[in-house]
C-alpha cells in the first residue's frame, strides 16, 4: 500500500510528547556562557557613548560593544546590510541591540548589563510608513549596500537610497486608467493592518563557539541554515567551509527564524570571550527581534455592472521598521499578489517597503499576501453588496482558472481555487444572496453573519533544494536535508517520500537535522516550499537508489528492470512473489556482502524570476489557492464578535498526508482569527507598551470557533512530488477577510477597514452609522 | 529575575509572628506574586511569606445568615463548591471567567482581593454583595467592608502585618446578584469592564431595594457608583428605568484610556451592560 496520501503519525510526534526533543536552549556545552543582550530604550537615538568598562571588570563577564567589532564589516541583512551586530553609530528602534555581555549564569549577565553606561542624543522619529515618507522625515539609513550574496529574485526590486523607502516593486498590465474609464462603477478604499508577532513558542536561541581551526560553529533556532552561514562567512571573513550550522528541533517560527537574528551576536560574542556563547531571548525581547509588517493598502478596482472587475490599482506600503530583513521580498510577494486571483484586464501594482523606528519585520507565514488579502476580499463584498450580487457569484465570474496568466504574465497551472469556494460554500451552508443577509438570534443585540474569501499567493522562486538518500545494507535509508522540523510536519512528509520512491517500509526512513558540514544545501524552510521543492529532491534522491537496486536485482534474476517492482522493501519479479530479494541479498549481490551503501542525491532548481525593468516574467514554482469562510456573532451593545465557524479548503495539489494538512490549515485559521480579531503590537511614540503576552493578545482556546474545519483539494502539480504543492501558508489569508465580511455582513453591510476588529471600533462604527 | 527568600509557616500564628518581627510580601498561588518578581510591574519583593501551607484559611462555610470562603479559596474551589453554586451562582460565574483553567486552580480569592488590581474580576461582585474582608494580625481580627477596603490605584486598607485571612458574603433573602465581564478574548483576559449588581426583590413584579452597583476597570480601584444605585433604588426594571439608568452610570464613572482599551469605549459598554442586565431583569 502507497505511503503517499496515508494519515503516517508524526516521526517526531513521541520525542516531543515525552519532552525527549531537544532544542538549542537544551544544549549545554563545556564552558558555555549565558548571554544578556543591553537593549536601547529609545527608539531613535545618537550614540554619544556606550561605557562597558565597570562590567567588563566583574569577574568572569565579557561584553562586546561598538568598539569590539574590530576586523570585520558588522553589519548583516540578507538583501540590504543595514543592521549591525550591535549599535554603532545610532540605534534605531527601543529594543535595539546596543551591548551583550556574557557571563557563567544568565542572573550575572543581567545584573552586569545594568554596570554598562549608555548616553543617547534623541533623534526624531517616525513610526508609521506614512511620517516616514512624508517630506522631510529623518532619513533612517543613508547609505545602504548589498551583500556579497543574495538571491536572484531580489533583482526584481528597486532600492532606494535618497528616502526611507528602501524598495519599490512595480508591475502592471494593460491600462488602468483606460480600465477605469471603461468602468461603470469605481470603488477606491484604504485597508489597514497593524503590526503584529508570530507568537511562536520557542523563543530565538543560539549557541556559538570557534573551534582552535578558526571554525565558527552555530547551533541555533533558525529556518534557513544556508542563509545564517553565509551571513555569517560575510560578516567575518570566512569561506562557507569555516562556518558551520546545526539546527535542532525549533519551536516554531513562522518566519521570525528566518534569516540572522541571534547568530551574529553569539558569534561575535564568543570570538570575544573565547568559550561557547548561548542567547536565549525572553518573551518580551522576541517582540523586538521580529514582526510581521504593518501594511497600509489603497485599492481601487472599476467593475461593470455585470460585475467583471476590468481594472484595478494598488498601492500597498510596508512598514518593515528599522531595518530591512526581508521586507523588500516581502512587499514584493504582497506587490504582485495585490490584484487577487482574478482576471482583471488592467492592472497598476505598487508595493513600497518603507523604514521606520519600529523591530524589524519579516518574513510571517502569508509573507505579505494576508495584508492585501485583507483589502482586496474586503473590497470584493462591497462591490458585490453595491451591485446586488451574490459575492459568491462576483467571484466565479472572474476567478482565475487553469492556464490563465497571472499579473507578471505566468501561465498557472495547477489551479483548483473554483472546487475550493465550492467547498467552502457547502461546508458553511451558504445559500447566495440572501446569506449576506444579517441572521437574527433570539437574544436581543447579538446578530450573526456569514462571510468568505479566497487568496491566491506565490512561492519563492528561483530557489533550490538539493537531497541526498543514503540506503543502508540492513534496509534502512537516511534522507540527508537541511529542511528545518519546525513543528510543520516536514520530517514525516519527507519520509514519506523517500519511502514511496524506494519502495520501503514507512519506519525504514530516517530524516536528518540541518547541518551545513553535512547535509546539502536547501535555501531556507520557509515559503511553504519543503514538500514541494525538498519533497521533488528526495523523490527524485529515492528514486535513483531504486534504479540501482532494480540494476543490481535484474541481474540477480536476469529479469528486465521494468519487470521488476519493490513492495515493502523487498525487490520482486512482477507477478512473480516468490522471486525475490530483501536489500540485504542486494547488497550481497553487489558488494559480496551486506555491507556498504548506495546513494542518491539531486538538486532541484525551480526556474523562474521577475524582470527588473517590468517586474515581468514567472513568479511561481506553484500557487496557492484557497478558500475561507467563517459565521460569526457580533454583540451590537457591546461590539464584541465572536467566531461560531471557521472553514478553509485549500488546494494542496496532493496530500502526502492529509491529517498534517489539515492540522496545517488549523494552525493557519487560528494564527488569522488572532490577526482578525485581537492581534496588534501598539507603540507611544516608538516605545512598544504592549509588547508581552500579559496585553498582546492571541487567541485562547476558548476562542475556537465551534467549528472548525479544514478541507483539502487536490489539484496535481505536474513537478510537484507526487503532484503535491505547498501548503502551509495557504490556509491564512483569507480566513481575516472571511470574518470581516462575515461581521459586516451581520451588520447591515457596516465595513471596518482597519484591523483587528476591536469592539472599540465595532461599536465606533456602528455609533457613526447610527445605528446605535 | 533573582528569586527572593520565602518562609513558609506551618500555623496561622507562626505567620503573624514572621509578619510582626519584618516586611513580608504575603505569597498564596502565586499567580499575581510570580509576574511581580520580573520587577517590571514595580519594585520586586525583598522577602516572600508563603500561605499555602495554613490550613486556617481554607473552607467554604455556611454560617447563619453568611458565605464565608477562606482567604485561600480558589476558583476552582468556587466553582466546585454546591454551597456556591446553590446560594450564590454569580460568585460562581465571576470565578469561571478568571484566567483559565490552569489559573483557577492555583489563584484564590484572598490574592484578588489584596493584589487590589482595578481589574480583578471577583471585587465588584464582593462591593454588589455587600461583602466583609476579615484581616488578622498577631494583634488580632478585624473586619473591614469591601466598600472601604481598596483605597487607591492597588491601595488597600491592610496594614503591613496584616493579611486576609476570610470573606463574608451575608446572604440576603430574595436578593438577584449579577455579574458580567468584558473582556478582549474568551479566556486569560484582563477585563476592560467588570459589572456586579445586586437588588432586592420578592418577585419580578417588585420595585428594587438595597441596590449596589460594582464597578471594576473603569476608575484607579474597583467602585461603587452610589449616585446610579440611588437612582434604582425603588424602581422598577423598567426600559425608562434601564435608559435612564445607562445615561446616569456613564455620567458617574470616569475611565480611562489605556492599553487594553478607551475611556469612550468602557464608559457607553458599562452603560449598555447596565441597561442589559435591567432589560434581562424585567424580561422585555
Ligand atoms: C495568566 C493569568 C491570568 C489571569 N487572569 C485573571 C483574570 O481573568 N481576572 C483576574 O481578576 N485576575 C487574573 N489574574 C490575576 C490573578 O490570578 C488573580 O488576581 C488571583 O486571584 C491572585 O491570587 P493568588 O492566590 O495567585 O495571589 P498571589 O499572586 O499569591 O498574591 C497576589 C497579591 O496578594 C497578596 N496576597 C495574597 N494572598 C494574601 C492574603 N491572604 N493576605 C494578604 N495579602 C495576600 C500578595 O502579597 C500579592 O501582593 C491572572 C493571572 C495570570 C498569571
Amino acid at each position: 500500500m502507497s505511503v503517499i496520501g496515508a494519515d503516517a503519525p508524526r516521526v517526531d510526534g513521541p520525542a516531543k510528547v515525552t519532552g525527549a526533543a531537544q532544542y538549542t536552549a537544551d544544549i549545554v556545552l563545556p564552558g558555555m556562557l549565558h548571554a544578556k543582550v543591553l537593549r536601547s530604550t529609545m527608539p531613535h537615538a545618537r550614540l554619544v557613548r556606550i561605557d562597558a568598562s565597570a562590567a567588563e571588570r566583574e569577574l568572569g563577564v565579557v561584553t562586546i560593544t561598538r568598539d569590539d567589532l574590530t576586523g570585520m564589516d558588522p553589519y548583516y541583512g540578507p538583501v540590504v546590510k543595514d543592521q549591525p551586530i550591535v549599535g554603532i553609530d545610532r540605534v534605531l528602534f527601543a529594543g535595539d541591540v546596543i551591548a551583550v555581555v556574557a557571563a557563567e549564569a544568565r542572573d550575572i549577565a543581567e545584573e552586569a548589563l545594568d554596570l554598562i553606561e549608555v548616553e543617547y542624543e534623541p533623534l526624531p522619529v517616525v513610526t508609521d510608513s506614512d511620517a516616514a515618507m512624508a517630506e522631510g522625515a529623518p532619513v533612517l539609513h543613508a547609505a545602504r549596500r548589498t551583500p556579497q550574496v543574495t538571491f536572484p529574485d531580489m533583482k526584481s526590486v528597486h532600492f532606494q537610497t535618497d528616502s526611507n523607502v528602501c524598495s519599490v516593486y512595480h508591475v502592471e498590465r494593460g491600462d488602468v486608467e483606460a480600465g477605469f474609464a471603461d468602468a461603470d462603477e469605481l470603488f477606491e478604499d484604504v485597508y489597514s493592518v497593524p503590526t503584529i508577532q508570530h507568537g511562536h513558542i520557542e523563543p530565538h536561541a543560539s549557541i556559538a563557539y570557534w573551534e582552535p581551526s578558526g571554525k565558527l560553529v552555530v547551533h541555533t533556532s533558525t529556518q534557513n541554515p544556508s542563509v545564517i552561514r553565509t551571513q555569517l562567512a560575510d560578516l567575518f571573513g570566512l569561506p562557507e567551509t569555516s562556518v558551520r550550522v546545526i539546527v535542532p528541533y525549533v519551536g516554531g517560527g513562522y518566519g521570525a527564524k528566518t534569516y540572522p537574528k541571534l547568530e551574529p551576536i553569539v558569534a561575535a560574542l564568543s570570538r570575544k570571550a573565547r568559550r561557547p556563547v548561548s542567547l536565549v531571548i525572553s518573551r518580551e525581547e522576541v517582540f523586538m527581534t521580529a514582526v510581521r509588517h504593518a501594511a497600509s493598502v489603497r485599492i481601487k478596482t472599476g467593475v461593470r455592472c455585470d460585475g467583471t472587475l476590468v481594472a484595478r490599482r494598488v498601492v500597498a506600503t510596508y512598514d518593515t521598521g528599522a531595518y530591512a530583513d526581508i521586507g523588500p521580498r516581502t512587499a514584493k510577494n504582497g506587490g504582485y499578489s495585490a490584484g487577487g486571483p482574478y482576471r482583471i484586464e488592467h492592472q497598476d501594482l505598487t508595493s513600497y517597503c518603507v523604514y521606520t523606528n519600529k523591530p524589524p519585520a519579516g518574513a510571517f507565514r502569508g509573507f505579505g499576501v494576508p495584508q492585501v488579502c485583507w483589502a482586496y476580499e474586503s473590497q470584493m463584498d462591497d462591490i458585490a453588496r453595491r451591485l446586488g450580487m451574490d459575492p459568491v457569484e462576483l467571484r466565479k465570474r472572474n476567478l482565475i482558472q487553469e492556464n490563465d496568466l497571472f499579473v507578471t504574465g505566468d501561465r498557472l497551472v495547477s489551479v483548483g481555487l473554483d472546487k475550493c469556494l465550492d467547498q467552502v460554500v457547502e461546508a458553511i451552508g451558504w445559500r447566495g444572496i440572501e446569506s449576506t443577509r444579517p441572521i437574527e438570534t433570539d437574544r436581543p443585540g447579538f446578530v450573526r453573519g456569514l462571510g468568505l474569501a479566497v487568496m491566491i499567493k506565490s512561492t519563492m522562486t528561483p530557489s533550490n533544494s538539493a537531497a541526498s538518500v543514503r540506503l543502508n545494507a540492513d534496509g534502512s535509508a537516511t534522507l540527508l536535508t537541511s529542511s528545518v522540523e519546525i513543528g510543520q510536519g516536514s520530517h514525516t512528509g519527507l519520509a514519506q517520500i523517500v519511502a514511496e520512491a524506494i519502495g520501503l517500509p514507512l519506519d525504514r526512513v530516517s530524516v536528518t537535522f540541518p547541518d551545513t558540514d553535512f547535509t546539502p544545501y536547501d535555501q531556507s524552510t520557509s515559503s511553504s516550499r519543503t514538500i514541494f521543492s525538498m519533497g521533488h529532491a528526495a523523490r527524485q534522491a529515492g528514486i535513483q537508489i531504486r534504479d540501482q537496486l532494480l540494476e543490481i536485482a535484474s541481474g540477480r534474476f536476469e529479469a528486465a528492470v521494468e519487470d521488476l517492482e519493490i513492495v515493502d522493501g523487498s525487490i520482486r519479479v512482477k507477478g512473480v512473489p516468490a522471486q525475490s530479494l530483501t536489500i540485504p541479498q542486494v547488497f550481497t549481490t553487489h558488494f559480496g556482502a551486506a555491507v556498504g551503501s548506495l546513494f542518491g542525491a539531486f538538486d532541484y532548481q525551480t526556474t523562474g524570476g521577475l524582470d527588473p525593468d517590468t517586474g515581468m516574467g514567472k513568479a511561481s514554482a506553484f500557487w496557492f489557492l484557497s478558500a475561507a469562510g467563517a459565521e460569526v456573532e457580533v454583540d451590537t451593545r457591546t461590539g464584541k464578535i465572536r467566531v461560531l465557524r471557521a472553514v478553509t479548503s485549500v488546494d494542496v495539489g496532493k496530500a502526502i498526508n492529509p491529517r498534517q494538512c489539515w492540522l496545517q490549515n488549523e494552525g493557519s485559521m487560528l494564527t488569522a482569527l488572532g490577526s482578525a480579531l485581537f492581534e496588534e503590537m501598539l507603540f507611544d511614540n516608538g516605545q512598544p507598551v504592549n509588547a508581552s503576552f500579559l496585553d498582546y493578545m492571541l487567541p485562547s482556546m476558548e476562542d475556537f470557533p465551534d467549528t472548525f474545519r479544514s478541507m483539502l483539494v487536490e489539484t496535481p502539480h505536474p513537478e510537484g512530488p507526487y503532484g503535491a504543492k505547498g501548503m502551509g501558508e495557504a490556509g491564512l489569508g483569507p480566513v481575516a477577510p472571511a470574518i470581516g465580511n462575515a461581521v459586516a455582513n451581520a451588520l447591515g453591510g457596516v465595513r471596518l477597514r482597519d484591523l483587528p476588529l476591536r469592539p472599540e471600533r465595532v461599536l465606533d462604527a456602528l455609533t457613526k452609522e447610527g445605528l446605535q | 529575575m533573582i528569586e527572593p527568600p520565602l518562609v513558609s509557616p506551618p500555623t496561622l500564628a507562626d505567620a503573624y509572628r514572621l509578619l510582626a518581627e519584618s516586611v513580608y510580601r504575603p505569597i498564596a498561588g502565586g499567580t499575581d506574586v510570580l509576574v511581580q518578581l520580573s520587577g517590571q510591574l514595580g519594585p520586586p519583593p525583598d522577602r516572600l511569606l508563603d500561605l499555602w501551607r495554613l490550613d486556617e484559611l481554607r473552607g467554604i462555610e455556611l454560617d447563619g445568615d453568611a458565605l464565608v470562603l477562606g482567604a485561600l479559596t480558589t476558583y476552582s474551589g468556587i466553582r466546585r463548591s454546591a454551597v456556591c453554586r446553590d446560594l450564590l451562582p454569580a460568585l460562581v460565574e465571576a470565578a469561571a471567567t478568571v484566567g483559565a483553567a490552569q489559573i483557577q486552580n492555583r489563584a484564590t480569592l484572598g490574592g484578588n482581593i489584596a493584589n487590589a488590581s482595578p481589574a480583578g474580576d471577583m471585587l465588584p461582585v464582593l462591593l454588589a454583595t455587600d461583602a466583609t474582608i476579615v484581616v488578622g494580625s498577631i494583634r488580632g481580627e478585624r473586619s473591614i467592608p469591601a466598600r472601604s477596603f481598596w483605597t487607591g490605584y492597588r491601595q488597600t486598607a491592610l496594614r503591613p502585618d496584616e493579611i486576609v485571612i476570610r470573606i463574608r458574603i451575608p446572604l440576603v433573602a430574595d436578593r438577584q446578584v449579577r455579574f458580567r465581564k468584558i473582556g478582549t478574548r474568551r479566556a486569560q483576559a484582563i477585563s476592560k469592564v467588570v459589572v456586579g449588581l445586586s437588588w432586592v426583590a420578592p418577585t419580578s413584579g417588585s420595585p428594587w431595594r438595597t441596590v449596589r452597583l460594582g464597578l471594576g476597570s473603569v476608575a484607579e480601584r474597583p467602585i461603587r457608583v452610589t449616585a446610579t444605585e440611588a437612582f434604582l433604588e425603588g424602581r422598577l426594571p423598567t426600559p425608562d428605568t434601564a435608559a435612564e439608568a445607562a445615561q446616569r452610570v456613564a455620567a458617574e464613572i470616569q475611565p480611562i484610556d489605556d492599553v487594553r482599551s478607551t475611556a469612550d469605549y468602557r464608559r457607553a459598554v458599562t452603560a449598555r451592560v447596565l441597561h442589559r442586565l435591567i432589560r434581562e431583569a424585567g424580561s422585555w
